[in-house]
């Protein structure tokens, strides 16, 4: 089928093909090192809504699985149904979903904030209401746009899994400017650490956190949106998401978007070690005691290694 | 008239702090409210800044009605407020903190350099999280964060909390020279004796949350009358 992504350019299968030929004969074990970043960048997408919501706002989302599943379906049946070509209906997968979670944060989230276990319930409600609306609505299934772009040349391995990998850094490196070198950025995390005083600044804080949160939500959706063509589109798809995308934000630490770069790495190393080794199941189990090593050993996450490599780094020059 | 705060009566839930208050700040002028802990002055400032609602009572500024407008709304009515503890963002860096106070907006003019001619040390710390800096730098860092907004009147809450004295000189003189070079009216809470006597032009009293005596002209620099309503 014809994608529409764009083929060209650096980042095509055929440049990304000769690149991984390059390293084979030189004994890399390739097929390996496209698995680690098929795993590296399924836990920066999974997280990188998360770490807005969760990680910036302190709001557990037990939703988050559903919205990345909502992306999912905007783009699926923008393509199916609407016939719109994939990369426009990416874009409208994360903002559709961006919209929807600016309503939530309207009419309930504002509500809950400071309300750790009340939103924890709500939010899981809602992803109950949203999984069953959707298979209300659709049905059990949608049917699949295919994956494009087909295999790397000369390997089994989906050439679009490779490309996600630096879609998921792309995606990353937007949010952290968005976050640290825009005006709403630095209003939105001023708002967040003492919205009280970000008031008094003249920082209309009601929109920071609305702005915000539709962010986060839209990133989730853009997550499904770019999984849409090589996932099995179900209602209940998110929940595939959801345990790295916790673990990923926990580990990460307190500086989230650079927390959620380290975790990616570490985790989706690990990810890829053990699931190639042992299989999917017993790769999440991996993930979840080094999530445990981790917190037992750095309670400021990987950032507070970051952070105090950096000063003692500092205090020596 | 600059600022008119009359019948004012403001509180917390059932607990009222402020009784009846009255009392007034001329454009330009210097003004201290002075009283012990716990006497009512901050609830004074977080209401004019907006950040309590009164209960009854009116704040008018430049003959504008700001009860019930946000502090938000008040920001951008070139009110500036410096609270007290400093509040600065902890995790923002320096500039950082300076830009969230470019917020008010207004003009597309960049003011947070402007401020570091008045405190250099905030120059050489732009890049440094506002959290990790002493109690005195982090005062400056509120002081400038809230001129950045280019206010005409400046609230400021107990500059002398938590800073050493010789800083406290250094900001005491700093709040001054601001007043005397841009025309800011300045609004200040305070319970220390040489911040009072050197910066204020003219104090109230505040004593179970009422407004009880008025200090003018050389009275100011008489310490047995200020410390009558400092002294516990």
């Amino acid at each position: 089928m014809t994608s529409g992504l764009g083929a060209t350019g650096l980042l095509t299968p055929l440049f990304i093909g000769d690149v991984l030929g390059g390293l084979d004969s030189i004994g890399v074990p390739v097929t390996q090192l496209l698995q680690m970043a098929d795993s590296i960048a399924f836990i920066i997408l999974a997280a990188i809504g998360l770490t807005v919501i969760f990680g910036m706002m302190g709001v557990i989302n037990l939703a988050h699985g559903e919205f990345i599943m909502m992306g999912a379906y905007i783009t699926t049946l923008s393509v199916n149904v609407v016939g719109l070509p994939l990369p426009v209906a990416m874009i409208l997968g994360a903002l559709g979903t961006a919209a929807f979670g600016a309503i939530i944060e309207r009419t309930i989230v504002r509500r809950l904030y400071g309300r750790l276990l009340d939103s924890m319930i709500v939010t899981f409600g809602l992803g109950l209401i949203l999984t069953q609306g959707t298979r209300i609505i659709f049905g059990n299934s949608l049917q699949s746009i295919g994956t494009p772009f087909g295999n790397v040349p000369g390997y089994t391995y989906s050439a679009y899994r490779v490309l996600l990998l630096f879609a998921a850094i792309a995606v990353l490196g937007g949010a952290y400017l968005v976050f640290t070198r825009t005006e709403f950025g630095i209003q939105a995390r001023a708002t967040i650490q003492d919205a009280e005083t970000a008031r008094t600044m003249g920082v209309d804080t009601d929109r920071m956190y609305t702005v915000t949160f539709a962010i986060g939500s839209g990133l989730a959706g853009l997550t499904g949106a770019l999984y849409a063509p090589s996932a099995t589109i179900v209602p209940g798809m998110g929940q595939s998401f959801l345990v790295e995308s916790f673990v990923t934000v926990v580990t990460g630490g307190s500086t989230v978007l650079l927390g959620t770069t380290l975790a990616g790495g570490v985790l989706g190393t690990i990810d890829a070690i053990f699931s190639n080794l042992y299989g999917n199941f017993i790769g999440q189990i991996a993930l979840l005691i080094t999530a445990i090593i981790v917190i037992r050993l750095l309670p400021d996450g990987l950032t507070g290694l970051a952070h105090t490599i950096r000063d003692k780094l500092g205090e020596r020059q | 008239m600059s600022l008119e705060i009359s019948d004012l009566n403001a509180g917390y839930g059932e607990t009222p702090i402020l009784r009846d208050v009255e009392f007034s700040v001329d454009d330009g002028e210097i003004v201290g409210i002075v009283g012990r802990n716990g006497v009512g002055k901050t609830t004074l400032l977080k209401s004019i800044m907006g950040l309590l609602e009164p209960e009854t009572g009116s704040i008018t500024y430049n003959s504008e009605e700001l009860t019930g407008s946000s502090p938000d709304e008040r920001a951008k009515r070139s009110i500036g407020y410096v609270p007290q503890g400093r509040d600065v963002f902890p995790d923002l860096t320096v500039k950082e903190n300076l830009l969230v106070g470019e917020s008010v907006g207004g003009d597309d003019e960049t003011r947070y350099e402007q401020v570091y001619d008045y405190f250099p040390i905030l120059e050489e710390r732009a890049d440094q999280d506002a959290g990790t800096m002493s109690g005195g730098q982090q005062q400056m860092l509120a002081i400038a964060r809230a001129l950045v907004g280019d206010p005409d009147l400046l609230l400021v809450d107990e500059p002398s909390e938590g800073v050493q004295p010789s800083i406290v000189q250094s900001i005491t003189e700093d709040l001054k020279q601001i007043n005397e070079e841009f025309g800011t009216t300045i609004l200040f809470v305070e319970q220390n004796l040489s911040v009072i006597q050197g910066l204020a032009e003219r104090c109230y009293a505040i004593d179970h949350g009422t407004i009880v005596d008025e200090i003018t002209g050389d009275a100011v620099s008489e310490r047995d009358q200020l410390e009558e309503y400092l002294v516990v």
